[in-house]
């Protein structure tokens, strides 16, 4: 789509989904988007990964981690990107870019794996990134109830923990609608107490 | 915003090895996907990790007047041809399967030459932007 010279090019916009190897995030993001998810992979070189594991100094190869992502259109004004996280922990140094301006987090949490989604959630709140937990629920299998989920996650009080079907494009909506009522009230709060915003 | 309308195919379009784009020749046989892996990526920008202008992944970016008309390297006119419609930086990556790292110098380097433009960041944090916020919550809701 190319814009009209008289029309302001599109805002584009990000939220981060993160979660366990096999959670659902790729699920989730097609779900929502208006393309099929695409791929992309960030390079490093065995100087970087040498740092944190010894054992593969020897190799001279280049490893690369994937990223998938997707896009909604949101009345031609707005770009909404949904960015997945890699899934391998240590190269943790894509999360930067990946979270970097993000609107918010999406934390999937499969709760036979609930610790799979710790590394997302310990990221989540050490760069203040606000966020919701979502809990995939698995057909034909027992899902842990809701608070019991937010007992194990020990998530502040007012991150919200919804369940959703990633694989349904209205429980998506309704997650990332979840994700923008709580930045809307957030948002609202700062602007009523201006001199507390930092 | 649509697919672009040109796709890289690997079977029209074999993807160059780095370093044999950067000497000027053309591909003179499709590199495979494995020998491909072992190539520096980072050949194609010289070396260099970072560019010009800070280039985020959600970054739109689409080709000048002039970027329309430029005779740039294999990559680089690539990356112009895709962005005669407006791209996201990670887009960019994804469709001509070039590492994002290496998309963002080629941008930043386009965009230091007047080739491409990027939309601007916006003037304030848009998690604190209550209109956009609202604008955003109406349009998901009528997705």
């Amino acid at each position: 789509m190319r814009s009209e010279p008289s029309l302001p090019p599109p805002v584009p916009v990000k939220i981060v989904v993160s979660g366990g190897f096999g959670v659902g995030k790729t699920t989730a993001i097609g779900a929502l988007s208006e393309i099929e998810p695409l791929t992309t992979e960030a390079a490093m070189t065995t100087a970087a990964v040498g740092i944190d594991d010894p054992g593969a100094l020897q190799q001279k190869t280049t490893t690369t981690v994937a990223l998938d992502f997707g896009r909604v259109t949101i009345e031609s004004s707005i770009v909404l990107y949904m960015f997945g996280t890699p899934g391998q922990d240590r190269f943790g140094y894509m999360w930067n870019d990946i979270t970097d301006g993000a609107l918010g987090g999406l934390a999937l949490v499969d709760t036979g794996r609930i610790a799979d989604s710790f590394v997302a959630l310990d990221y989540f709140e050490r760069i203040g990134l606000p966020f919701v937990v979502a809990v995939n629920q698995f057909e034909g299998r027992d899902n842990l109830p809701l608070d019991q989920v937010r007992a194990a996650t020990n998530v502040d009080p007012d991150v919200p923990v919804v369940a959703v079907d990633a694989r349904d494009r209205e429980s998506m909506k309704r997650l990332v609608l979840t994700l923008l009522d709580m930045l809307l009230s957030r948002a609202r709060a700062k602007q009523l107490a201006p001199s507390r915003a930092t | 915003m649509t697919p672009p309308s040109h796709e890289p195919d690997a079977d029209d379009e074999p993807l160059a090895r780095p370093f044999l784009a950067a000497s000027g020749r053309h591909p003179v046989e499709p590199a495979d996907s494995a020998a491909a892996q072992e190539v520096r990526p980072y050949v194609v920008t010289a070396g260099r990790t970072h560019g010009g202008p800070d280039v985020s992944l959600e970054s739109l970016v689409v080709v000048t007047p002039e970027g329309r008309h430029a005779h740039a390297s294999f990559e680089a006119a690539q990356v112009l041809r895709l962005c005669e419609q407006r791209q996201s930086v990670a887009e960019v990556s994804a469709y001509l399967c070039l590492p994002i790292g290496v998309v963002r110098v080629l941008v930043a380097d386009l965009i230091g030459a007047g080739l491409l433009t990027a939309t601007a960041p916006p003037a304030r944090r848009l998690a604190d932007d209550v209109d956009f916020l609202e604008r955003l919550v109406l349009g998901v809701n009528a997705l």
